[in-house]
């Protein structure tokens, strides 16, 4: 009753200080912003476009806790916001040149690595290859689980359940399994 | 799953995640602790994980960095806090939360105090007001063909009812003579009439408040249960369940005092082979039903391909290889079928139908709930207004609702495209060209035959929903234009294929109608690449059949 009482008067007073809330999404920014850009890329936004979605998805991050929505998981509630958001802009860049992750490029320019190097390299090729050879819902499986979600919030972000998430995990990982073994 | 039964592997993957409920993690522990070989499997599935950690950290050195720094946010909080403080007291006052939780516990206890007060006051006239409703909708509702499941302790067999034009075998006597008894309509017993004129002619009946519960088959739609105790008679009790949107019966079942019972569900789908004969098809007698339990292990015998086979075809003749995360999988000499999340009816006739068998072990686990709020946060987030392309549909079909209408349409008939797909998949990922080589003339043909239905199935859904959105899709100027489907000579890269496709169709359908949530589509060529998605799925399908059939 007292802290009802506090907020009805915190209300009328209209004195709602931001800064605590500006800090926790600016910090939360700072410390995720790279990560959610980089899963942009892989749903194939381009660089630009993937840093632009990164700052709107804080932004909205930043109004819902501001509306007072009781947002629990807040890395999980931002890839499932990054995911949405990302495939509508992928959508629209649909008329631009389509974003080739670029990854085989950035691999072909470090030719004058050292051996050890080299046969890291030629690994991480290999089980990039083997990445992108899973199912579209594989592969935003296994990314999201990369990034800590858990199955119900993967589910929640893709529009399927958590029993299919684990299921296209398995997959998934059945798959990344062979290569390990070659 | 006693210490001695490997859990599958996708058990392990969920334990490792964290992501079985206590219990079941309790017990896969156990079994950790003393099984080697599942050790091991653990193990690698860990070296997996731990190399999907070293690409994450190595895909930072490869991608392209941020192409600008990244900016000060501040400036942009600062202006949603100024329309934020622009907003009406009243929203204002709904965004905190302790006052919205107030609001909401208000409208709660006053909703909860309307339920109460009208159940107290006349539960009764209400269940025999529905049941009212849902005879006055059965009249008017057009007579058609419907295949109706039959359960008794002793008995499952299928009838057809809804028209008097077929011909099929007799009930079993014994059934005949329990509804004789129960003086219950034998005829159509999933009907509001017959369970009305039940009720009707049982002295000192009560009927329990009408609950709302989730639809057995479909555990997203909802129905009406109404629940009638008799005073006297043979039947102690009876339940009916209505659907809320048409009331239309989909499962019925009377409890005799002597602990005999019958049960009657509608098929939504035909229940062999997806072909039509469902009309009298009787089977064997079954064993009385029991609690879940694995089946018995035969001592010194170990199941073979032809067991996962026949198991598989098991599924396939229920429907159970549809849709439902049901895996079979061979390990340590049995034939494993289990799954996460299967609904509890598939999960009943998966048991009934293979429980007797001997090297089938069938297991089952229920996933965590997924929390309300989370939920929530994703339909929030993915609210948005419709894209350009779906305006024009739904200006072409007339409007908003009729708009909602086709979706739901165009979208049922997609999920069963995807649900073959999947279980084509499933198939092929258990039977590669090497595998089928070795199978027995017999066992080829039967993984054949449900090859062959599936892929027909599958292609005459692609053509159902084909008809549906070719015409309002051209009409605002879409165009085909299809790839040439892939060509390969076996049918198990055919159908990677199929199921390329059949994403790709969802992906781009989803898009359209806007119903995947953050998909809606400003795109003009939206509804030309779903007519091409679709016209390449269905030549895919066909490449497949060809494949198949051969």
């Amino acid at each position: 009753m007292l802290a009802l009482g506090i907020e009805l008067v915190t209300v009328f007073r209209l004195d709602r200080t931001a800064t605590a809330l500006q800090d926790r999404v600016a910090g939360l920014f700072e410390e995720s912003r790279e990560d959610v850009y980089r899963y942009l890329l892989t749903l194939g936004l381009r660089p630009e476009r993937a840093q632009e979605t990164v700052q709107e998805v804080f932004l909205r991050l930043y109004a819902s806790l501001k509306k007072g929505d009781d947002i629990q998981n807040a890395r999980g509630w931002i890839f499932r916001v990054a995911h949405n958001y990302g495939l509508k802009v992928r959508a629209r860049q649909a008329s631009e040149d389509p974003f080739d992750a670029g990854l085989e490029l950035q691999l072909a320019s470090h030719t004058d690595t050292p051996e050890h190097a080299l046969l890291e390299r030629e690994r991480f090729q290999q089980f990039h290859r083997a990445v992108e050879g899973l199912s579209d819902q594989q592969k935003r499986c296994l990314f999201l689980r990369m990034e800590g979600l858990r199955y119900p919030e993967i589910g929640s972000a893709l529009g399927i359940s958590a029993s299919a998430v684990g299921e296209f995990l398995r997959r998934a990982m059945v798959r990344l399994k062979k290569v390990r073994d070659e | 799953m006693s210490s001695f039964q490997h859990p599958a592997e996708d058990l392990l993957l969920r334990y490792i995640d964290g992501e079985l409920p206590g219990w079941k993690s309790r017990q896969v522990r156990r079994h950790l602790e003393a099984c080697w070989q599942c050790r091991g499997s653990v193990e690698e599935l860990q070296g997996t994980v731990a190399e999907c950690v070293r690409y994450r950290k190595q895909m930072r050195a490869y991608v392209p960095a941020p192409p600008k720094a990244w900016p000060d946010l501040s400036r942009e909080f600062a202006r949603i806090d100024a329309s934020f403080e622009s907003e009406p007291f009243w929203k204002r006052c709904l965004s905190f939360p302790m006052l919205r939780q107030a609001a909401a516990g208000a409208a709660v206890l006053a909703l909860l105090w309307a339920v109460i007060y009208q159940f107290q006051k006349a539960p009764a006239v209400e269940a025999a007001a529905l049941l009212k409703r849902a005879v006055a909708a059965e009249t008017v509702r057009p007579i058609a063909l419907r295949a109706i499941r039959i359960h008794t302790a002793s008995f499952a067999f299928t009838r057809a009812v809804g028209t008097r034009a077929v011909a099929q075998a007799p009930m079993p006597a014994a059934v005949e003579s329990l509804f004789a008894k129960a003086r219950y309509n034998a005829e159509d017993p999933l009907s509001a009439r017959s369970y009305s004129d039940w009720r009707d002619g049982v002295a000192g009946e009560r009927d329990d408040p009408v609950a709302t519960v989730a639809d057995p088959q479909a555990p997203a739609e909802s129905c009406y249960r109404i629940h009638t105790v008799a005073a006297t008679g043979d039947v102690a009790d009876a339940t009916l369940l209505l659907s809320t949107g048409d009331l239309r019966p989909v499962e019925g079942r009377l409890e005799f005092r002597d602990r005999n019972w019958i049960e009657f569900t509608e098929i939504t789908e035909p229940p062999a082979g997806g072909g039509t004969n469902t009309a009298g098809h009787v089977e064997d007698p079954v064993r009385p039903v029991v609690p879940s339990r694995p089946a018995a292990v035969v001592p010194g015998a170990t199941a073979s391909i032809s067991d996962q086979l026949e198991v598989l075809s098991e599924l396939h003749q229920i429907g159970a290889d549809l849709g439902d995360p049901v895996e079979v999988t061979l390990s340590d000499g049995k034939v494993v079928v289990g799954g996460v999340g299967v609904p509890s009816q598939v999960q009943r006739r998966i048991h009934e139908d293979l429980d007797s068998k001997p090297n089938v072990s069938v297991q089952f686990s229920e996933p965590q709930a997924l929390s309300a709020d989370r939920v929530m946060g994703t339909q929030d987030a993915a609210s948005s207004p419709a894209g350009a392309a779906q305006t024009r549909l739904e200006d072409q079909l007339g409007g908003r609702a009729e708009f909602q209408r086709f979706s739901a349409t165009v979208l049922k008939s997609n999920e069963t495209v995807m649900s073959r797909a999947y279980a084509l998949r499933n198939l092929a990922e258990k039977f590669p060209v090497e595998i089928e080589s070795g199978l027995t003339a017999n066992d080829r043909r039967m993984l054949r035959d449900m090859l062959r239905d599936h892929v027909s199935q599958l292609s005459k859904q692609v053509g159902d929903v084909q008809s549906l959105l070719v015409p309002s899709l051209t009409a605002i100027g879409a165009t085909v234009q299809a790839r040439r489907p892939a060509e390969g000579t076996a049918w198990q890269s055919s159908v990677e294929e199929v199921l390329r496709a059949s994403q790709l169709v969802e992906v781009r359908l989803s898009a359209l109608l806007g119903v995947t949530p953050g998909q809606n589509s400003t795109s003009t060529q939206l509804p030309s690449e779903v007519l091409s998605a679709l016209a390449e799925l269905r030549a895919q399908a066909d490449h497949c059949s060809a494949l198949v059939n051969q």
